[in-house]
């Protein structure tokens, strides 16, 4: 504890040599011949108060963070961040694009010294806290990640040196004092060990909750992200199924490998409106790479019968349609998410339409939030957005809820990503559920692990993240959990043994349609939601 | 022990032979699978024995799309490849016979079959036949090399492993159960460089004169069944609708389970 | 003793009866009292059928004659009418051919296979297009063969090259003999199977010792008198993308199911010896033996028969027992990957590997729904399950329901059984 006697040094002896001249003291006692020795050690105590501020910012004493973490803020990279708007106009969760333009330049971060000065900054900012580690999904589960722990190791490696020192939570698995690393010297070991092992970096699920937590708003997903794109881009080494779900990006525009061709066989009966033949309507609708998958294909369903009941104008891409990049761009494959994505804008481009609608939180943080700077500016609304402004509007009726407990989960590329956190609750009000919150919820909601590719990279831990949700959700006492993420539904409902229920918000709204009062909105007759088929809502 | 191996095996010449794949549902360009794996062979190879030169060989015209395929293996970890530039529809047998005689590496590996035009698979053994050497297909891995003599893996179905040992010079062709080929990383693949040879081409004629069309399904085979009787012949016409919707036995001993299960196993002849 | 006829009711009900699970039996009973029939069928002299229709039947017990077609008619008639069925193959000799057609055989574990016997069907369709001026079929077998029907897979003459030096990888010289064949008879066309087991390799290294652009991945040949040999064929090309047309060549590879195997004639298989010795080629390839492998190594994605095991599994080690009898390859749902049971590369799924196995066999697996889109691809599924009422059950080919560990310890001992009863024998 130097800092307090040091500054309290300081501020005394600048108290001292002051009274003179207020006139407290007489003016003549630092003038007599032993008033030389006082003077000195004065100016002594003065210089030492002094040096611990300039040096101690520097040369990582605790001064070090007041001042990087000022300079920090000053120069952050989201200064979009500090914005005192409300809703989405106040966040900035995009990850910054790639220059892929420069050919004989090294992509994403491979030494510590590649971070931006800014981000470095940033790391110099972090103080500590731990509550980043707190809030982990994959530190939780047990996989080899900290983010404490991880920033301190970038402040290490751009001091030089072995973490040895760290005196906090190591990775789960991995024991302080193996790991070191120098400002020029790689940060993933090609062989061995370097600074950070390749896992810690592929644990995280992006979920945000760390960034969110941060009281010195350290950009941890944007710096893992960039270590990521070194990994994939320069040494192909992405792990477990994530070289493969690149290559079928690449070669089918989609992760799973499937003919792009038959992305609408799954509504080959709903006769769902094409862009290519209306060139013009009000809702885009966004199918997301769920149309291959059989689970969410039913989500889907729900979907388009609840814009049926409200009438709304829509249609799809359908094969037209691409994987958003989403998968790509958070495996570190910027180039594959930059073609996807341009190749979309192209697409888009072509038709008009008002907004887009996804039932894909993930599609919608990209196509809202990171198509814009490659040229794509877009209305985005996720589904549950979307059918709540159509309840408003009077455009949906719902039977009442017979069903049990209801609890909803956040999506994080929803919540955090995009702060709605309002919609779907108001749709579950409108069904008539009212939602028994689990502890963790809202902005502080527990990742169901299945975001940032981390189902496709695997890495093991003690724990399953799905299940650790699952388990918040039994806590809550709830039968069935709400969710409005694919990845979501897939991960919670993988959950063997499970309490609840997984159903999507498009779901439980479309089960609960009743056909709308004609007139007046008081005593319509209102019919089961049973006897509602899809035929007489088609109008 | 170790040192000792190490003094005997030394590094060779390696040539791996790359063609342009064709993704088998969008049918576009990319590296082949089969070539891929050629390709990784030897770069095992050369982690494994220091002093092997790797040198990637493609015979075929220079273009956009076909040369996004072939930084595809440069991807893997390659400076650079010998683009034997030819226009399509070439004869690239001669072409690689002339270049494999002029620079003559100890091993050649290349995939089983190409995975556009004629497909045949002969181009392997052409160049066997070319420059008379010893070819053995369907490589699963290379060993080790010793005194010019290599020792290999080589698959056979159902995942049965040949140990053979083939005098070099000799060409190696690889298929499917060649370990799969490591990722392509987009950076390296846009830095490294094409050196390009031109050739003196022969066009291909005969696959000129062939019709080419999209794979029709082929017609499943009718069980034809010689019954004396009308009545086995419907039996067995109708059967299939029979067989629809899986048989559900509950209440069964695990016996009587087992025999069921038994009897299916051999049907479909899994057992050995 | 008494001429009164005795009835018996109940009997006389049943024989009318078709569907009483009594039926063969009483019927039987019956012909017993009619005596052996005449024969209703048999082979004419020129190879037709004959049938004499008064011979087919049997009084009934009221002394109306009565005719089963159900096929379960009994007595000598129908065992008369099976061997009549079996000996209608007719024999053809073929004294003087036009030409040969040689076929070289897979012969995997010494017997043709059935992709043989469609070749063996194709060289035929080859051989015998001109009814006048037949063809004869040659087939050349490489090593030992327990093959007793070669005549009946349709096969005119036979080289049999059994020394030692062409068992296992010898396709230096293996190919010296067929040089050697091609020298003394020189074949019209020579045709080998494309498969794995020998023929592809053996096949495109002919073609390039005889010169010739071989036709791979032959499926359909059609007559055509434009093309130098009389055949036009369709072969699969560009890694099965492409179908290509093109005049037949002298040495084709054909895939399985590239014509109807013989099965209407019986040819003379007779055995012939090559005039000249083969020389012998000093081999650059030196073929040390097959390795062991075991099976749960086998990747999953080319693996023809897989025992998966699921959160239902509670043994096992009896599991992986059951697979190595079984001689399976180990897969597993996520729930048993993600519980530590299994390796993730065993991981069968939409979020694992897409399998494509000939039998897939899920052990205590309820079937959720990135299963089911994983195993899609599989022929057939067998699924042992507790819950009758999950999903793997409906998309079963057969389920059994009831305890995983007994079912699969009973199965064990039934293969081990029958196995060991195999080795008795032999």
């Amino acid at each position: 504890m130097r800092l307090p006697k040091s500054l309290m040094a300081f501020s005394l002896g600048v108290f001292l040599i002051t009274l003179p001249t207020v006139g407290l003291l007489p003016q003549g006692l630092l003038e007599g011949g032993s008033s030389w020795l006082l003077a000195l050690v004065l100016a002594g105590v003065v210089a030492w108060g002094l040096g611990e501020m300039f040096f101690g910012m520097t040369w990582g004493g605790p001064m070090k963070h007041a001042f990087a973490g000022a300079l920090h803020l000053a120069f952050h990279r989201r200064a979009e961040r500090f914005s005192t708007k409300k809703g989405g106009a106040g966040r900035s969760t995009g990850l910054k694009a790639l220059n892929l333009e420069d050919e004989a330049a090294p992509l994403g971060v491979e030494k510590p010294a590649d971070f931006t000065w800014n981000q470095l900054l940033g790391f110099d900012a972090c103080v500590q806290c731990g509550r980043c580690e707190a809030v982990c999904p994959a530190f939780a589960a047990g996989q080899p990640l900290n983010p404490k722990k991880l920033i301190q190791d970038m402040v290490v490696g751009m001091a030089g040196g072995s973490d040895a020192a760290y005196a906090g939570s190591p990775y789960p698995g991995k024991p302080v004092g193996e790991h070191a690393g120098s400002p020029h010297g790689p940060i993933v070991a090609l062989q061995g060990k370097a600074l950070v092992d390749a896992d810690t970096l592929w644990s995280c699920t992006t979920c945000r909750a760390c960034v969110e937590e941060c009281p010195m708003m350290i950009e941890h997903v944007d710096a893992i992200v960039d270590m990521r794109r070194h990994l994939t881009l320069e040494r192909g080494k992405t792990p477990n199924k994530g070289a493969e779900v690149l290559d079928n990006l690449i070669a089918t525009d989609n992760p799973g490998g499937f003919d792009p061709g038959s992305r609408l066989n799954w509504a080959a009966d709903l006769n769902l409106p094409l862009m290519a033949d209306l060139k013009q309507v009000d809702v885009l609708l966004w199918l997301g790479d769920g149309a291959f998958d059989m689970r969410n294909q039913r989500t889907l369903r729900a979907l388009v019968k609840v814009l049926r009941a409200a009438e709304v104008d829509f249609a799809v891409l359908g094969t037209e349609e691409r994987d958003s990049g989403d998968v790509a761009r958070r495996l570190g494959d910027e180039a594959t998410f930059q073609s996807l994505a341009k190749r979309n804008i192209a697409t888009l481009a072509k038709y008009r339409f008002l907004q887009i609608v996804t039932c894909d939180p993930h599609s919608f943080h990209v196509l809202g939030n990171e198509y814009g700077e490659l040229g794509g500016d877009y209305q985005v609304r996720h589904h549950s957005t979307f059918i709540a402004e159509l309840y408003e509007a009077g455009r949906l009726a719902f039977a009442p809820w017979k069903g049990g407990s209801v609890t909803y989960h956040d999506p994080c590329y929803l919540g955090r990503y995009n702060g709605e956190y309002e919609a779907p609750r108001n749709v579950l009000k409108a069904l008539g559920i009212e939602v028994k919150e689990m502890e963790r919820s809202g902005y502080r909601s527990r990742c169901c692990g299945g975001g940032g590719g981390a189902p496709i990279t695997d890495i093991p831990g003690e724990r399953r993240i799905p299940d650790m949700r699952m388990n918040d959700v039994k806590e809550s006492g709830a039968e069935l959990v709400a969710v409005g993420c694919p990845q979501c539904t897939a991960m919670l409902e993988g959950v063997v043994d499970a309490s609840a229920e997984v159903r999507d918000i498009a779901e439980l709204v479309a089960d609960a349609l009743v056909e709308r009062p004609a007139g007046d909105a008081s005593d319509g007759p209102r019919r089961p939601a049973a006897t509602t088929t899809a035929e007489e809502v088609t109008v | 022990m170790q040192p000792d191996r190490q003094q005997q095996q030394q590094g060779i010449d390696v040539a791996v032979l790359v063609s342009i794949g064709r993704h088998p549902t969008t049918g576009r360009a990319r590296r082949a699978e089969q070539d891929a794996r050629g390709l990784e062979l030897a770069l095992a190879m050369e982690a494994e024995l220091p002093g092997t030169r790797i040198s990637v060989l493609h015979a075929g015209p220079q273009a956009d799309d076909s040369e996004s395929a072939l930084r595809g293996y440069l991807g893997m970890g390659l400076e650079s490849m010998t683009l034997l530039e030819q226009p399509a529809g070439s004869d690239a047998i001669l072409s690689l016979v002339e270049h494999l005689a002029a620079t003559s590496p100890q091993l050649v590996i290349t995939g089983a079959r190409a995975e556009r035009g004629e497909g045949s698979g002969l181009l392997p053994y052409a160049l066997a036949e070319h420059l008379g050497w010893p070819l053995v297909n369907s490589l699963a891995s290379i060993e080790k090399v010793e005194n010019g003599v290599v020792t290999l893996l080589q698959a056979l179905p159902r995942g049965q492993r040949r140990r053979l040992k083939v005098r070099l010079p000799a060409i190696i062709s690889v298929d499917e159960a060649a370990p799969a080929a490591r990722q392509s990383a987009f950076g390296p693949a846009r830095r490294a460089t094409f050196a390009v040879t031109p050739t003196t081409p022969e066009a291909d004629s005969e696959l000129a004169q062939w019709q080419l069309a999209l794979a029709r399904k082929r017609p499943k085979r009718l069980k034809i069944v010689k019954a004396a009787s009308a009545r086995d012949r419907f039996k067995a016409a109708a059967a299939k609708s029979e067989g629809k919707g899986g048989q559900v036995l509950t209440d069964v001993t695990p016996e009587q389970g087992a025999e069921a299960i038994y009897k299916l196993l051999k049907e479909e002849e899994v057992l050995r | 003793m008494s001429e009164i006829i005795r009835r018996d009711p109940r009997r006389e009900w049943i024989a009318r009866n078709r569907l009483h699970p009594e039926y063969a039996t009483v019927l039987a009973a019956l012909g017993v009292h009619r005596g052996g029939g005449a024969t209703s069928e048999w082979m004419g002299p020129n190879g037709v059928v004959r049938k004499n229709p008064r011979a087919i039947g049997f009084i009934g017990p009221n002394g109306v004659k009565r005719i089963d077609r159900s096929g379960l008619q009994q007595g000598g008639q129908s065992t008369a009418a099976t061997t009549a069925a079996r000996d209608s193959r007719r024999t053809v000799t073929i004294d003087q051919p036009a030409f040969l057609v040689a076929v070289v055989p897979d012969l995997t574990g010494g017997r043709l296979s059935g992709h043989d016997k469609d070749l063996l069907g194709l060289a035929r369709r080859l051989a015998d297009a001109d009814a006048e001026h037949p063809g004869a079929v040659v087939a050349i077998l490489f090593g030992e063969h327990k093959e007793e029907a070669l005549g009946e897979a349709g096969i005119d003459r036979v080289v049999h090259l059994d020394d030692e030096f062409y068992a296992g990888f010898s396709p230096e010289a293996r190919l010296a003999a067929l040089s050697a064949v091609e020298r003394e008879m020189t074949p019209r066309f020579w045709l080998l199977p494309d498969s794995p087991l020998g023929g592809a390799d053996l096949g495109r290294r002919l073609s390039l010792r005889l010169g010739e652009r071989a036709a791979t991945g032959v499926w359909q040949i059609e007559a055509d008198h434009e093309s130098p040999l009389g055949w036009r064929c369709t072969a699969r090309g560009g890694a099965g993308s492409l179908d290509i047309q093109r005049p037949l060549p002298r040495v084709a590879l054909a895939l399985a199911e590239c014509a109807e195997p013989v099965d209407e004639t019986r040819h003379a298989a007779e055995h012939l010896t090559l005039a000249a010795s083969i020389p012998t080629t000093l081999s650059r390839i030196e073929d040390l033996g097959q390795v062991a492998v075991d099976p749960a190594g086998v990747a999953l994605a080319e693996a023809e028969f897989i025992l998966s095991g699921g959160n239902g599994v509670k043994e096992w080690d009896a599991f992986h027992h059951a697979a190595k009898v079984l001689g399976a390859t180990e897969g597993a749902s996520r729930v048993a990957v993600d519980d530590g049971f299994m390796a993730r590369d065993r991981q069968v799924g939409a979020t694992g590997t897409w399998v494509t196995a000939r039998v897939y066999m899920a052990v205590g697996i309820s079937g959720a729904i990135q299963h089911l889109q994983g195993i899609q691809r599989c022929d057939k599924v067998v699924a042992i399950n507790l819950d009758p009422g999950c999903d793997i059950i409906k998309r079963a080919d057969l389920a059994v329901i009831g305890d995983s560990t007994q079912i699969l310890a009973a199965l064990v001992a039934m293969v081990e059984q029958q196995r060991g009863g195999q080795r008795d024998a032999a």
